[in-house]
């Protein structure tokens, strides 16, 4: 058969202020632990941030030196040759110099070559008129 | 006695288990408080590459000529492959992938004396990824590196150099520049976790790499790309041992282009003997023949002793002085203009008696011959001047015409473009400026003057004699270019072999400068033992026709030869 028996507790009530510094402590401790795991998690995405920006500027180094491998003079030669395309730069009568007034400058075998040309159509054009 | 014996025990188990927590509270305090990360092996440290610097032309940053590039060297290990996996199909892949023989990658998986056999070097990613999968390949290893990448491959090869396995410059710019092109490494240190990835919340040092600066070269791509052409289809055209072109801007003395033949892929430079790295447009020493007469004449005319129309005799093709006969092709009294268009023997070696042994070495030294120019190149050869005391009685009859005298092409080219200068002499140089990563100017060449050593109204008097030598009747009439005037020499010399001259070996020679009436530019070409033509007139005037055309059209120089009614017209 069951005694009832008063429970007795020893117990002592903590001063507020000691309860109060306890929760601050483990508030504390909490947040310390909730910011230091963000803490982490960011350092490991910038962790990866990083390695994927060393990785892109590697990738653009060696696409910059594909392309500049793709841009030199034999290269551009073969390539044009290889469409039909044979190319030079212009000889002396095929360039005329303009000025920054607009005019053409003078002196220029391409100038003397254009206005023989066209006196000598003008001589022509006057014949044929007479 | 049973109680005590039980408490005995009691203490005794106590002790140990303090003894225990005692020794795992002193590590566990030694762990935290000293350097723990390298007590427990989990240290972190990774060294960061500093690229090397680029080398640009003088077209700035779009055209790299030299650059480091972050690539893999590829080894196998041998005893490093799996027991699933099968090193013949393992050999296959990696040889597609690396495009290598699929025997020879079979051979080093076979090989059991080493752990560390390199295969291959590889800068795509797409490879690394397959090499990569554990489930296809095992025994194959990958580390980082970076590799010298020359984008134009043989390109400028002399100038530009290579580097060597160390990471140093072995050669040209690479070498003589190679303290600003050096990147500096960086590192990191800190922790790693389990999966031996970095924990970023413990790194404790973060120093970053910093790439080496940049160098921009005086040198324009497009004028190596047609000088190094036309030097290539020259050599094999007449069988030529090899030949070297320089062409320099004459008012600021830089070079645009400077090309040796046999040249060399930097990349693979192992495959090239020594020889074959040598720069020989500053370290080959050769006689120059007649393209030494200009400076003879122009000392003469410096010293007043005669001027372009003084009549002198040529003789009969013949001439003894000294007890030892000089041949010449040109006969007669003529003037000393004629001498130079026609490139007389006879006449040149009477005006170097005429000028004396003091003041034609004088005159030589003047224009920098014997001595070093200081180009920013390594390797540059002084050539051999002896000291005037020390001639014999026939050195001022032979060095007025380029024999008992050696230079380098440089010295030769740096002389004429000294007379188009109107005799102001420039220092050549190759590099323009140093840049580093943060864009300051580290270094930057200027035009320097070296000397003066002959007046102005000698040296355009000197330059219209030279016109008349690409006219008709002159020695270089292959060298003329439609549209402009061309001052230049042709010089074909025989070359100096041990107790003499060879009679079948010659340096086939040509400098000159364009336009004449306004020089821009000078150019040599030297061809080393044509054959079975060996004069300058014939092997090396028309290299300088070709490189000199495309040079004034990409430079833009204007036209300065109309033909009279053209120049009528274009007066009007």
């Amino acid at each position: 058969m069951r005694k009832n028996r008063r429970r007795h507790v020893n117990a002592k009530v903590l001063s507020p202020a000691v309860v109060g510094m306890s929760v601050l402590i483990v508030t504390l401790t909490l947040i310390y632990c909730c910011l230091d795991s963000k803490c982490n998690q960011l350092g490991q995405e910038i962790r990866k941030h990083e390695q994927c920006f060393e990785a892109l500027e590697d990738e653009r180094v060696r696409e910059e030196a594909r392309w500049n491998d793709k841009r030199t003079p034999e290269k551009l030669t073969q390539a044009m040759l290889s469409h039909g395309l044979e190319m030079d730069y212009p000889a002396p009568d095929q360039m005329v110099r303009i000025g920054a007034a607009g005019e053409p400058l003078p002196g220029q075998i391409s100038l003397a070559k254009f206005r023989k040309e066209r006196a000598s159509a003008e001589r022509v054009a006057q014949k044929i008129r007479q | 006695m049973h109680e005590r014996g039980i408490l005995i025990r009691a203490w005794l188990v106590s002790a140990v288990f303090f003894l225990c927590f005692a020794r795992l509270g002193f590590k566990l305090a030694y762990l935290q408080l000293s350097n723990h990360s390298k007590v427990t092996g989990r240290e972190y440290k990774r060294t960061l590459l500093g690229l090397r610097g680029r080398i640009f032309d003088r077209n700035g940053n779009q055209h790299p000529m030299a650059l480091s590039l972050p690539a893999r060297q590829f080894f196998i290990d041998p005893k490093s492959v799996k027991k699933e996996h099968d090193i013949k199909d393992i050999s296959k892949v990696v040889a597609d992938s690396l495009g290598l023989a699929e025997s020879d990658v079979l051979a080093q998986f076979m090989r059991k004396d080493s752990r560390y056999i390199p295969i291959a070097r590889s800068t795509d990613d797409r490879v690394y990824e397959t090499l990569s999968d554990k489930n296809l390949v095992s025994g194959l290893g990958a580390e980082d590196i970076t590799i010298r990448h020359y984008p134009q491959g043989r390109r400028m090869a002399h100038v530009l150099g290579f580097v060597n396995n160390m990471g140093l410059g072995g050669a040209g710019i690479e070498q003589q520049f190679n303290r600003y092109l050096t990147g500096t490494q960086g590192m990191i240190e800190g922790e790693k976790d389990a999966w031996r990835s970095e924990i970023f919340s413990r790194r404790s040092i973060h120093v970053p790499a910093i790439a080496g600066a940049d160098i921009y070269l005086t040198l324009d791509h497009n004028i190596q790309y047609a000088v190094e052409q036309a030097l290539q289809e020259v050599v094999e055209k007449f069988d030529a041992a090899g030949g070297w072109v320089i062409v320099q801007e004459i008012k600021t003395g830089a070079i645009l282009a400077m090309a040796s033949n046999p040249d060399f892929e930097p990349e693979n430079y192992t495959d090239a003997s020594l020889d074959v790295w040598r720069n020989n447009a500053v370290a080959i020493v050769y006689e120059p023949g007649s393209i030494m007469k200009a400076v003879t004449v122009a000392a003469v005319l410096n010293e007043r002793l005669v001027t372009p129309e003084t009549v002198m005799d040529a003789g009969e093709g013949m001439w003894f002085y000294a007890g030892k006969p000089l041949r010449d092709h040109v006969r007669g009294r003529i003037t000393i203009s004629t001498a130079l268009k026609k490139s007389s023997n006879i006449v040149c070696a009477k005006l170097g008696l005429m000028l004396g042994n003091k003041r034609l070495e004088g005159y030589l030294r003047a224009f920098n011959f014997g001595a070093q120019l200081g180009i920013d190149l390594p390797g540059e050869e002084r050539g051999i001047l002896a000291r005037a005391k020390d001639w014999d009685k026939l050195k001022p009859t032979r060095i007025p015409i380029g024999q008992g005298v050696a230079v380098t092409g440089l010295q030769m080219i740096n002389a004429y473009s000294t007379l188009a200068n109107g005799g102001v002499m420039m220092r050549p140089y190759v590099v323009d400026k140093i840049v580093s990563p943060s864009g300051e100017v580290v270094l930057k060449n200027k035009p320097k003057v070296l000397g003066r050593p002959v007046r102005p109204e000698v040296a355009r008097a000197v330059c219209e004699m030279l016109v008349g030598v690409t006219e008709g009747g002159g020695t270089g009439r292959r060298a003329a270019v439609p549209g402009y005037s061309i001052a230049g020499k042709t010089g074909t010399a025989q070359k100096a072999v041990p107790g003499g001259y060879s009679s079948t070996d010659y340096y086939a020679s040509f400098v000159g400068f364009v336009p004449g009436s306004a020089p821009v530019f000078s150019v040599l070409v030297s061809v080393e033992r044509p054959r079975p033509q060996h004069m300058g007139g014939y092997v090396a005037a028309p290299v300088f026709a070709k490189i000199a055309a495309a040079t004034a059209r990409y430079l833009e120089v204007p036209p300065d030869l109309l033909s009279e009614d053209q120049t009528d017209i274009a007066r009007q």
